[in-house]
């Protein structure tokens, strides 16, 4: 089942001469429980796209299909609560709410919505990103790797149709990235999670199952396009 | 007069208040129910509520059936899913038998009829066959949850060791070095499944690595995870690839002519995958690749 496409997407900024396309006619699909990597330079137009993806940018033409629903045709009002609803954040700041404890950090998005958080399916995501012991604790006590493994299972406690990361260890050494990367990767195996992850860092995005590469707003390798390869015995 | 008037507004205006409020918590209460039954299906615990005989309960009446017709669905489609899966091991446990008779009379040829070619190919087809088939009983056991993983605390030191003794005749024959670290970590998995699992990454490397290359076996620690890489300088595999070689029945055009069902990798990753561990790529066109799995440490229990 497809989860998300994009149709010839484009976003320009600026006019004539000083035009600047930061996407250009990128078209890709990405099927439930895939776990994507978009890897690009700075100013590779990696982040645009995600940020559309995100319903937080609006292209200048082509379309965005979340779920069998072309976003880019909601309003401003429509999209704050479809993105509420379906997905999932994770940026390279944690933006954890300092006042809260970790446990009220994670249900937050869900009582926001008016829901009654589902205590199994929390507990479970808690036990597979190890934070069982930290639940009481404020985000300032925890390090970087534990503070990220929080916006995580915040991200996951709505169960959202597609968890985006923006450079989600960009803050973090490469050994902390490896764990809290493999751990995330190791929830989306358990819930069929679908994952789009933008990074430059070449070992992290090794983590995914699939690898978009962009370069001046075009896709210039994609690991789904490729037909190599034969099925036999 | 007046008085009388303005006695009458206030009481059609609280009477009417009492009404709203009344419809309001009514309608509410609805919504509460819907909810909660939707929630309730979405999680696939949903069950018969009690209904009365108003008129907004026919609402929550069509909901049910719905409801209940896609669990129905559901259920249906996890039965089709479950009768497939048990056709396919019976298949595979009935050709078992027959295999293993055609090897056995074609052993019995070759005594009889000394080095025939053709009797060597079917030699080799019916190896690979058999290889096919007792893949594929390994798959569908593991998939009807016939064969289930327990992982458990275990020396990552001993599963090595048991994969070096495994495969170190298969490198040697082929002049390949195949050397790995000793270590003392501790990781959570299930001995025999991971040494099927590694092996069968072992057995790739041997396969594809040429005569005189290397196979090296090495140990990370990081807080949640152990990490065994398993680095050759065999032929490699293109970025684009490697997503796909952990697909079922998937073969690079590039390893075509080399025996092989491509089912090994994809029985690797469901078994690590069980454990609550992961497995990552990297390669290099002609120079080699490197297949680390990173296995729950300890401290993730």
């Amino acid at each position: 089942m497809i989860i998300l496409e994009t149709r010839n997407l484009k976003k320009i900024y600026g006019e004539a001469e000083t035009e600047v396309k930061a996407l250009n006619d990128v078209s890709i699909c990405v099927e439930k429980g895939e776990f994507v990597a978009i890897v690009g330079t700075s100013g590779s137009g990696k982040s645009t796209l995600l940020h559309m993806i995100g319903g937080l940018d609006n292209p200048t033409s082509g379309t965005i299909i979340v779920d069998r629903q072309k976003i880019n045709e909601m309003n401003s009002d429509e999209l704050t609560i479809f993105r509420r609803r379906n997905i999932g954040f994770v940026f390279q700041q944690y933006n954890l709410v300092p006042m809260l404890t970790v446990w009220e950090n994670i249900i937050l998005p869900v009582k926001m919505d008016g829901k009654t958080p589902e205590k199994m399916y929390l507990d479970e995501i808690v036990k597979t990103l190890v934070l069982e012991k930290k639940l009481n604790n404020f985000p300032n006590e925890l390090s970087g790797g534990q503070q990220q493994r929080v916006a995580i299972a915040r991200a996951l406690a709505s169960k959202p149709k597609i968890l985006l990361a923006d450079e989600p260890t960009g803050n973090l050494d490469s050994k902390t990235s490896q764990d809290v990367l493999g751990l995330l990767k190791v929830t989306s195996q358990q819930f069929h999670q679908t994952i789009v992850m933008i990074t430059h860092n070449e070992e992290i995005a090794q983590l995914a199952d699939r690898i978009i590469r962009i370069e001046d707003g075009k896709i210039v390798s994609d690991s789904n396009m490729m037909k190599q390869g034969v099925i036999s015995w | 007069m007046i008085q009388l008037m303005i006695g009458m507004c206030i009481g059609v205006i609280v009477s009417g208040i009492g009404y709203y409020i009344h419809y309001y918590k009514k309608e509410e209460k609805l919504l509460a129910h819907l909810q909660q039954m939707l929630d309730e299906a979405l999680n696939g615990d949903y069950n018969v509520s009690e209904f009365s005989e108003e008129k907004l309960s026919l609402i929550e009446n069509s909901f049910k059936q719905y409801l209940d017709n896609s669990l129905i669905a559901g259920e249906e489609q996890k039965e089709q899913k479950e009768m497939i899966q048990m056709l396919i091991s019976d298949i595979a446990h009935q050709t078992l038998t027959p295999i293993s008779n055609v090897k056995l009379y074609t052993g019995l040829l070759q005594e009889n009829y000394g080095d025939d070619e053709l009797i060597q190919t079917v030699s080799e087809e019916t190896d690979k066959l058999d290889f096919l088939i007792q893949s594929l009983v390994k798959l569908s056991r593991m998939e009807n949850g016939m064969i289930s993983v327990h992982p458990k605390e275990t020396s990552v030191n001993i599963m090595l060791m048991a994969i070096q003794n495994l495969y170190w005749t298969k490198a040697e024959q082929k002049e390949i070095t195949l050397t790995s670290d000793f270590t003392e970590e501790v990781a959570v998995f299930d001995l025999k499944w991971t040494i099927e699992a590694i092996g069968n990454i072992v057995d790739n490397a041997v396969k594809y690595t040429p005569s005189g290359g290397k196979i090296s076996v090495s140990i990370q620690k990081y807080s949640f995870f152990v990490r065994i890489d398993i680095s050759d300088t065999g032929i490699g595999i293109a970025e684009e690839e490697i997503p796909k070689i952990f697909t079922r029945f998937y073969r690079s055009f590039e390893v075509s002519e080399l025996p092989g069902v491509g089912i090994g990798l994809y029985l690797t990753k469901y078994i690590i995958q069980e454990q609550k561990g992961y497995i990552k790529v990297t390669s290099q066109k002609d120079k080699g690749s490197v297949f680390s799995v990173f296995l729950p440490s300890v401290s993730n229990r």
